[in-house]
């Protein structure tokens, strides 16, 4: 396990690969999401092709529990994101 | 050995002057460009006061009148190669050195000729008159070098024996610029005061070598009237040439690589390549208003076909600017051989290591801290947390 050094990365330091990217989305009545705004334009998702779920650390003060989405979108593109289940934001990450 | 300097000064002068007689009696100046400076490589005796070395700008502010040439180094080189290979019709042991300047093994040649004098003729004789040729003879390259500098145009000198002690005499009050060692060398002896051959030999020969190290010792040894150097013959390479003029000058890349295919598809199909394979290509071109330019591509393995050899300089061609529009282009194939492959160390990744560590070593020393160079580690590559399974850690090799 990674342990939080409580201090911002410098050039010594570990930095971690594949954080969360906080981005736009709509969704439906489900909590799915129907499009999603890319470099300030809004694309439609065209399909949902996998969803899957962590529920993590949840003996931490952050605990971590997230919905991972894989998604197609309209421009043919496919995309990884999730929902933070606790706050409701969204965000891209590689899966 | 007796050795035989044959030096030919201001080669790239004298080959203008053939090439352009008009330029006869005029204040000629060859400017060659070391990226945006250009400077003076050699100038005629009408320029006065313009020194090889010079930078362009203070040359035309001592004389406004200089006709300005610049700088064709093939041509020079092909020149030089021109009179190797007359020397090469005179001694089997010939040895290139600098631009003019080249050494001729006499050992066992003066009876083919009827004597050293008889000899020394036809060695100045197979250069070109133009070119006015000096010979100096001594026991070793560097009193040669030192007696044809002290020679005039057509003539020889011959250099005593080193045991006579004459030698040392003689070379006691010539210039320690004449020493084969780097400018900075050069200019440290001049800085201990230490400015003619004389000096240099008049002191132990610790001392200089404490100072220069190696080339303290082979400073003071020349100096001394020492040179055991050997005669390296020069080896003519094997190539292929070809030659193409363009229609009108051009500088797309476009046109520039179909010129190169035409070229290597012509060299390719000569009988002197057939089944052989290529490790070096060398573009020539001639520019508009412009010295010539030249590019030499080193194939990482040896190439035996048209397309793997337009392939691998097509992907070089990429990142090179052409200074202008190209009137001609001459390509040479070198590095002739039977073999392909790439020859691999059997140590690669030990040295590999100790390159990326004396790399490491490099930027930390110039930045004045720890590189921002990372790697990336495996940390929990089993997490189902994606941020969890990888970092970027120090580069540590």
């Amino acid at each position: 396990m990674v342990k939080d050094p409580r201090k911002a990365p410098g050039a010594g330091a570990l930095r971690p690969l594949n954080l969360p990217t906080p981005v736009t989305v709509e969704e439906d009545g489900q909590q799915r999401p129907v499009s999603i705004v890319l470099r300030g334009s809004r694309v439609r998702v065209e399909s949902i092709d996998d969803q899957w779920e962590i529920d993590e650390e949840w003996w931490r003060e952050k605990p971590i529990f997230r919905t991972y989405y894989q998604v197609t979108m309209e421009d043919g593109r496919s995309i990884t994101l999730f929902q933070d289940r606790l706050s409701g934001d969204w965000s891209l990450q590689r899966g | 050995m007796k050795i035989a300097c044959v030096l030919v000064t201001h080669l790239p002068l004298k080959a203008e002057l053939r090439r352009c007689p008009e330029l006869q009696s005029k204040p000629v100046v060859i400017v060659e460009s070391y990226g945006s400076k250009d400077v003076v490589l050699d100038s005629s005796p009408e320029a006065r006061r313009i020194i090889a070395g010079m930078s362009l700008q203070e040359a035309m502010s001592r004389r406004k009148d200089a006709v300005l040439v610049g700088a064709d180094q093939p041509h020079y080189d092909e020149v030089f190669d021109g009179i190797i290979d007359a020397l090469q019709g005179r001694s089997p042991l010939v040895e290139k050195g600098d631009l003019g300047c080249a050494y001729v093994g006499l050992d066992g040649l003066e009876e083919m000729y009827g004597g050293e004098p008889q000899l020394i003729t036809s060695l100045l004789q197979s250069v070109p008159s133009q070119f006015n040729p000096r010979v100096g003879v001594a026991m070793g390259k560097f009193p040669a070098y030192v007696a044809a500098v002290t020679s005039g145009g057509g003539r020889a000198t011959r250099m005593p024996e080193p045991e006579s002690g004459r030698l040392a005499k003689f070379l006691k009050d010539f210039t320690v610029d004449l020493l084969p060692l780097p400018w900075k060398e050069r200019a440290r002896l001049h800085q201990f005061g230490l400015h003619t051959l004389g000096q240099v030999a008049a002191l132990p020969v610790g001392a200089v070598q404490a100072q220069l190290g190696p080339a303290g010792k082979i400073a003071w040894e020349l100096a001394s009237g020492v040179d055991s150097s050997p005669l390296v013959p020069y080896r003519p390479e094997e190539s292929v040439t070809e030659f193409l003029t363009f229609p009108s000058p051009t500088i797309t890349q476009y046109a520039v690589l179909t010129a190169i295919g035409i070229l290597l598809g012509r060299a390719f199909a000569r009988p002197q390549t057939k089944g052989k394979y290529v490790r070096t290509a060398t573009i020539e071109s001639h520019i508009v208003r412009h010295p010539p330019w030249v590019k030499r591509f080193s194939f990482k393995e040896a190439v035996g076909s048209r397309e793997r050899a337009l392939f691998a300089i097509k992907s070089r061609m990429d990142t090179i600017a052409l200074p202008g529009p190209l009137e001609d282009m001459t390509l040479t194939l070198a590095g002739l051989t039977g073999e392909s492959g790439m020859q691999s160390s059997l140590f690669s990744d030990v040295r590999k290591r100790e390159q990326l560590k004396e790399m490491m070593r490099q930027l930390e020393a110039l930045m004045g801290r720890r590189p921002p160079i990372y790697q990336i580690k495996e940390v929990e590559p089993w997490s189902r947390i994606p941020e969890r399974r990888q970092a970027l850690a120090p580069f540590d090799p």
